[in-house]
């Protein structure tokens, strides 16, 4: 015959072990957020209107022609191992005027010597999966401003570091 | 029931609790980064995906749309790069890739390819995503 007591602890037991299983039924049924199909995506960018703005340098081969070269890092903020991309959006004169590869063309077909940004995966420490790290670059002429903005797609959030090589 | 008893309930209570702890973490959003990552390659059984053929104005447009398959979580299944194969048929053009910021959880890209309408080209494009998890893709001219 059961005591107060052991009805208690059975109690106790009883109501643990439901919900034991009902997670247990719920892990073997339901969708869980690990690793392939279901892992989600991020885009992050510094939060700044733009990142870096400013003439370019005198530099290459036409008459008027300018540059400038750019480092970006991007360090996950949770993870251990980054897989990510970037996304480059380059602005002549005002952040209004977006300049995409359709000006380029337009400004080639114009006689004029167009714009462009671009850019190609850095290199990081072989050990160091948290980060990526790319060298964009800018060309166009010596009297615009440009500005540059960046974004990266990852599978974390990241922290954006711009800096000019 | 004497006191020995009782206290060998209290350490299954106690164990189980623990479990019960230990699933209900498990349950929860779990951080990964490890080589556990199971990555895709995404691509049509076509020998090519779209093909540039007439040069009318300056440049022609094509954007390419990602979609993942599975959204029931939001922004799934990342197209994290896309790759492509440029086959020259008749004389080469000149080609500019942009990438665009994702929006609604789909991934665009744009193809903006020009050419000399005196020795008019005809380039094909075949397109390669490297993705985790699985999707689709599209492809349309957006431009002239």
């Amino acid at each position: 015959m059961s005591t107060r007591l052991d009805q208690s602890l059975e109690n106790v037991l009883a109501t643990k072990l439901d919900g034991f299983e009902s997670h247990m039924n719920e892990l073997k049924s339901g969708s869980q957020f690990v690793g392939t199909s279901n892992l989600l995506f991020t885009t992050s960018d510094t939060g700044s209107t733009y990142d870096w703005s400013g003439l370019l340098s005198p530099g290459g081969q036409q008459p008027g022609a300018a540059s400038a070269m750019f480092t970006v890092t991007a360090t996950a903020n949770k993870m251990n191992v980054l897989y990510g991309d970037l996304i480059v959006y380059l602005y002549k004169d005002s952040m209004s005027n977006w300049y995409r590869p359709s000006n380029f063309f337009n400004d080639q077909a114009a006689n004029v010597s167009g714009s462009d940004a671009g850019f190609n995966e850095g290199t990081v420490a072989i050990a160091t999966l948290n980060k990526k790290s790319w060298n964009v670059w800018i060309s166009g002429n010596q009297t615009s401003t440009y500005f540059l903005k960046v974004y990266v797609v990852a599978s974390d959030s990241v922290t954006i570091a711009v800096t000019p090589a | 029931m004497n006191r020995v008893d009782k206290l060998q309930e209290n350490a299954v209570v106690e164990r189980i609790s623990t479990l019960y702890q230990n699933l209900s973490e498990l349950k929860t959003l779990q951080y990964f980064g490890s080589s556990s990552v199971k990555t895709n390659r995404v691509f049509s059984s076509s020998a090519y995906d779209f093909q540039f053929t007439s040069v009318t104005s300056a440049y022609a447009a094509y954007e390419i749309t990602f979609t993942p398959s599975d959204t029931t979580a939001g922004n799934t299944g990342a197209a994290l790069q896309l790759l492509y194969k440029e086959i020259v048929v008749a004389n080469q053009s000149s080609l500019k890739v942009e990438r665009l910021v994702p929006s609604g959880g789909t991934q665009k890209w744009r193809f903006y390819i020009s050419g000399s309408a005196t020795y008019p080209p005809t380039m094909q494009y075949k397109l390669y995503f490297l993705t985790i998890g699985t999707g689709t893709f599209t492809c349309v001219q957006v431009a002239p």
